[in-house]
């Protein structure tokens, strides 16, 4: 290539057009040839040799046709020759058209459209446009993620691997990492220690990515490391997109849950009363908090602040643990106080069964009248003040309650 | 054939011809036939690539800020929201007509919650850019549900189905709105199609069963509003895509019990088998039992619910939506995606109690209870009275201390519940009244005895029993009790024993205080001869003449009752009671008659009240009766009733002076002599101060007798005074008798 070099100065004298150029070069060489006979001579019999040659190839048709198609080949040659630099835009532009139709079929939910464009700009090797010189990067991304909602992990992975990492632009590599970690995690075949270090790394990166942290989260669990996962998941309810807040608060809670019961079968009741703080500040308005606290208090034999950590919750599940405090400890709390510290409706159903339990039929009678006035006939009612009665020995009025509430159900 | 076409073959041409085929190839056996034909191809597949990299790059060429766009798309995929929205925005400002920049953005901002801002952009794209496509209309869709229009994104999802009724994802979004709008049967029509569009037979079958409970609601609804025909094919249909439906049996339950005896079915769907205790019968089953899931929140102790052998699902919450049965409290429902969709299926349970003391004091009927109960009394609250008169010991120390403490009407309901507790709360009465007694620091007024004495009065002859122990105390009170009793039974063969054993004045100070209906009940009851009527009631100590007239009314023997207060002195009392009595028609004839008995001393009183305006006229009739008895004596009285001026009252006077007669005329002259001080005074000067005499001049002519003639002539002898001579004359004229 060192004969590019030395015309180099020639080039830069030449005129831009490339018509021009030519005109330029072989004005010079025809003078040369007028000036000196017998070159033009030879020139001539080149021509007629030539000529002699052709001949014989035009009386065929398949002369004709070779003709034809060097003529072409030779024409389409020059044409490229001429326009090479325009034809390589030409080719980059059309690529990241394809790839635009490719995205418009994604976003229109096109998936099969979308995937068989984007593979075609996938396997594009050719110059790269200059208004998006990530085309085929992002293509391959877009491909690795359609295939991995597919839940064709090995494919995906090809795809990711393909992806050169080189210049690309944050989002995609953003994409990447988040897509590489879910498909590595989905394949099975990484230690996890690996793939929770590359996904710490990533975090680390990109703090606020649902995906990544979510990767993290289910890494934690698979490990077995559930306290941590539980930290990872407040960090993915903290930055879930509000479509998606719901379910990632949900999912909170319900880890915050589990990790108090296991503290507390664990006889952690510090820990546990911790993971019932964390639990208040991720449901405020729900009654899990005020369960979990009302188990420690249970677990560490402090009936009283159980029930009232219960009886705070607003809620028939703290109810329900009320039921089974006083179940497993008849009498721990007197039915005045109870009603104080727990003043709801349902709790005096408590009081009945407690009283009747107790023994005590006459309070029981008026505390199952007062709950039966207060609360009506609803399954729970009907429930416990059967049992009540039954206690009682009054199975006439318990059928009659039963009957009553069937009849409401059956009545419009 | 090949080797033919190139080599031209000349004889080939001489060939006979074989139809259109051998024409063809003789066309194309021509010469330059083949070469254009090539020339022609290879010309039109390079038009055909160039025009189509033409197309492809001028699709790019006519994106603006291509690569924000590429990047916001990629940002929007990898859940980037705000930094996707941010580049998105841009790009549309950029480049208004990238489409599918602007549906990304719409999606974006829907999934950051901007529903409003969302369905902005998808309704720009369908009215403004005209574009015509199911995937922006089912975003908008979507962005409607999100904003709450759940029936709106309905409708705009469906008529985006329309377009490619094929797509479950689609119709799932239908079905869901559907749900969250509460519209069960177009929740139902919805799955069905949903349904026709999946495949995957796990995901059908989960689906079937959703959309078999959509049904089955859909026919509760139309059962509730009274047409069980479509209910009943309702249920068929939710039947035939899940058998075991949570929600079929109450709603078979429901269409049973609308085409027979509702009261049968529910004695027969109440029952629980003998055999079984109703914990084990599946009838009342605690949450957990059979509600697997809720077996995890719900321990062994938790409080049971009814489910009447699986008529309910065991479920404390359901989805206010879509009315799906929820295991527990949970931030979004998994069926039609209703945030916060939890609403409790028995509510009252965790409704405050509005105050646990009052609650707890009720169920321990203590004071402070009943102490409530009288305070709603008071304010006539019927429950109240009702389950004070049902706690019926418990509640009369509080009752007492009420009806004494109290006044007005709040007293009179204690006392009213009192009585209406009967006398077998005597005793307790009785110990509640001694307490009440003895706590009073400062006697100062009588204490609850008269309150005690007017509640045994209404027991009557029942309580004698609880008042044996009364006879042998020596307690003011209790003798007061006694008495007040005796008295309330009207029995004056029972009140024998009282007299037998109390000295007359206490007796008495106990009738003077007896209220009048008590005394008016005894009183009639007095028979003649009596040790009552012949001594007691005739001293002077007992005031209650009012009730001795009163008791006439209904007295077995009146003329005893007559006597008694004929032979009490005529007091004042007795003469205003009488009076008083004229204005009652049933004591009005009593009344009279004692008056007219009385003579004189009632005389003064009868005049007085005839003079009122008050009275009407059938009164004034009786008293006018009573006085004219008077005779002389009366004229006398009227005669000085006149006053110096005239009155209206002048013409009734001396219309009984008329009445009276000659009887009076004496009484009249003599009158008419008397002159007061102002008429001697004014004797002359002032003509107005003579009205008294005009009056009895006036009256004597308006008499006309003989005797009044002469009196008046006697008068007008007599009479020095010239305008009064005058009046005499005229009345002397009026009366018919002028001597000359």
């Amino acid at each position: 290539m060192a004969w590019k070099g030395v015309l180099a100065p020639v080039k830069a004298v030449l005129p831009k057009n490339p018509w021009l150029r030519v005109l330029f070069v072989l004005v010079p060489v025809l003078l040369v040839l007028a000036l000196f006979n017998p070159a033009l001579e030879v020139l001539l019999k080149v021509v007629d040799l030539f000529l002699r040659v052709l001949e014989p190839l035009l009386q065929t048709t398949l002369g004709r046709i070779a003709l034809l198609t060097g003529l072409l080949g030779v024409t389409a040659l020059l044409s490229y020759w001429l326009l090479r630099q325009r034809l390589r835009d030409w080719r980059g532009e059309a690529a990241l058209g394809r790839h635009l139709q490719a995205t418009a079929a994604l976003v229109g939910q096109n998936r099969r459209g979308s995937r068989e464009l984007f593979r075609r700009v996938a396997r594009y090797g050719g110059p790269l446009p200059a208004r998006y010189r990530h085309v085929v990067q992002d293509a391959r991304l877009k491909l690795a993620r359609l295939t991995l909602k597919d839940d064709d992990v090995d494919e995906a992975l090809r795809w990711l691997q393909r992806v050169i990492e080189k210049d690309l632009p944050k989002e995609l590599q953003r994409s990447l990492l988040q897509l590489r970690l879910e498909a590595l995690r989905r394949q099975g075949q990484f230690q996890p220690a690996t793939l929770r270090r590359e996904a710490e790394a990533a975090a680390k990166r990109f703090g606020d990515d649902v995906v990544i942290l979510s990767v993290l989260r289910d890494l934690c669990i698979e490990q077995d490391c559930l306290d941590e996962a539980v930290e990872w998941q407040e960090r993915v309810a903290t930055h879930a997109a509000p479509a998606g807040k719901a379910t990632e608060s949900q999912r909170l809670v319900d880890m915050l849950q589990d990790a108090g019961a296991r503290a507390l079968a664990a006889g952690e009741h510090t820990q546990a009363q911790k993971f019932a703080k964390r639990l208040k500040k991720a449901d405020p308005d729900g009654a899990s908090a005020g369960l979990l606290l009302g188990d420690v208090h249970r677990g560490l034999g402090e009936l009283r602040k159980a029930v009232e950590a219960y009886g705070s919750t607003r809620s028939p599940v703290g109810l329900d643990r009320i039921a089974e405090v006083l179940r497993e400890h008849p009498g721990a709390v007197e039915p005045r106080e109870l009603l104080a510290i727990c003043p709801m409706q349902g709790a005096l159903l408590l009081v009945a069964r407690e009283l009747a339990r107790a023994g005590e039929h006459a309070r029981a009678a008026r505390a199952a009248s007062v709950a039966a006035e207060a609360l009506g006939p609803t399954p729970t009612v009907c429930a416990v003040l059967a049992e009540v009665l039954d206690l009682l020995g009054d199975q006439q009025n318990a059928q009659l309650l039963r009957q009553d509430t069937v009849l409401r159900l059956l009545t419009p | 054939m090949a080797a033919s076409f190139l080599r031209q073959d000349p004889s080939a041409a001489d060939a006979p011809q074989g139809g259109a085929w051998d024409a063809l190839l003789d066309v194309v056996r021509a010469p330059y036939v083949v070469e254009l034909l090539l020339l022609l191809g290879v010309v039109g597949i390079g038009f055909f690539v160039v025009r189509r990299i033409v197309a492809l790059v001028r699709h790019a060429g006519d994106r603006a800020a291509l690569a924000d766009y590429l990047l916001g798309v990629e940002q929007a995929l990898q859940g980037d929201l705000s930094g996707a929205e941010k580049r998105l925005r841009a790009v549309v400002a950029q480049d208004p007509d990238n489409h599918f920049g602007r549906l990304m953005l719409g999606k974006v901002l829907g999934d950051l919650g901007h529903a409003e801002q969302a369905h902005q952009q998808h309704v720009y794209l369908r009215d403004a850019f005209q574009v015509e496509s199911g995937e922006n209309e089912l975003l908008l869709a979507q962005s409607l549900l999100a904003a709450g229009l759940p029936a709106e994104a309905a409708d705009v999802g469906e008529r985006a189905m329309a377009r490619s009724p094929s797509q479950a994802a689609g119709w799932e979004f239908v079905y869901r709105a559907r749900l969250r709008q509460g519209d069960h049967e177009g929740a139902s029509a919805a799955g069905k199609k949903l349904l026709a569009c999946v495949r995957d037979p796990a995901e059908r079958a989960r689906l079937q069963r959703d959309v078999a409970r959509t049904f089955a609601e859909a026919g509760v609804l139309a059962w509730r509003s009274g047409d069980g025909k479509h209910a009943r094919h309702l249920a068929k249909e939710a039947a035939v895509l899940d058998e075991g439906q949570g929600a079929l049996p109450l709603l078979r339950a429901r269409l049973d019990a609308a085409a027979g005896d509702r009261a049968v079915l529910a004695k027969q769907l109440s029952i629980v088998p003998e055999e079984e205790t109703p914990r084990d019968a599946g009838a009342m089953v605690p949450a957990g039992a059979t509600a697997n899931e809720l077996a995890a929140v719900d321990g062994p102790g938790a409080l049971p619910i009814a489910t009447f052998s699986g008529l309910l699902e065991p479920a404390r919450w359901i989805c206010r939506s879509c009315s799906q049965p929820l295991e527990r409290q949970v931030h979004a429902c998994l069926r039609c995606g209703e945030a916060d969709p939890c609403e409790l299926v028995e509510p009252s349970l965790v409704a405050s109690v509005e105050s646990p003391t009052e609650a707890m004091d009720r169920i321990d009927v203590n004071d402070a209870h009943v102490k409530r109960l009288i305070q709603r009394l008071a304010r006539g609250d019927a429950a109240a009275r009702a389950e004070l008169v049902q706690l019926g010991d418990a509640a009369v120390p509080e009752l007492l201390r009420a009806a004494w403490r109290s006044s007005g009407a709040g007293a009179e309901l204690a006392i009213s519940a009192l009585e209406e507790l009967g006398p077998v709360v005597a005793p307790v009465l009785f110990e509640a009244g001694d307490q009440l007694a003895r706590a009073r620091l400062l006697p100062l007024d009588d204490g609850p005895a008269t309150v005690i004495g007017r509640v045994v009065q209404s027991y009557g002859r029942d309580a004698l029993p609880h008042m044996e122990p009364l006879f042998r105390s020596t307690r003011s009170d209790h003798r007061r009790i006694l008495i007040d009793y005796f008295l309330g039974l009207a029995d004056v063969d029972a009140f024998q024993r009282v007299l037998e054993r109390f000295p007359p004045m206490e007796i008495l100070r106990h009738l003077n205080e007896a209220r009048p209906e008590v005394l008016r009940s005894f009183l009639a009851c007095v028979p003649r001869g009596h040790f009552l009527s012949e001594s007691l009631l005739l001293e002077p100590t007992f005031y209650r003449d009012d009730a001795l007239l009163a008791a006439c009314a209904e007295a077995e023997d009146r003329d005893a009752l007559v006597a008694v207060m004929l032979g009490r002195e005529p007091t004042r009392t007795l003469i205003t009671s009488l009076v008083a009595g004229l204005r009652d028609e049933v004591l009005a004839p009593t009344a009279a008659r004692v008056l007219e008995a009385i003579g004189e001393p009632a005389l003064e009183h009868a005049l007085a009240a005839f003079a009122s305006e008050d009275a009407d006229e059938a009164v004034h009739e009786r008293l006018a009766r009573v006085v004219v008895r008077g005779g002389a004596a009366a004229a006398a009285h009227i005669a000085e009733s006149f006053g110096p001026e005239p009155s209206a009252v002048d013409d009734r006077l001396r219309r009984l002076l008329v009445i009276i007669g000659d009887v009076g005329v004496d009484a009249l002259l003599a009158a008419f002599d008397r002159s007061g001080w102002l008429e001697k005074v004014a004797v002359g000067l002032l003509s107005r101060h003579n009205n008294r005499r005009v009056q009895l001049a006036r009256a004597l002519g308006e008499l006309g007798t003989s005797t009044a003639r002469d009196a008046l002539h006697v008068l007008i002898e007599r009479e020095k005074d010239d305008n009064l001579r005058l009046t005499l004359e005229r009345a002397l004229h009026g009366a018919g008798g002028s001597r000359g």
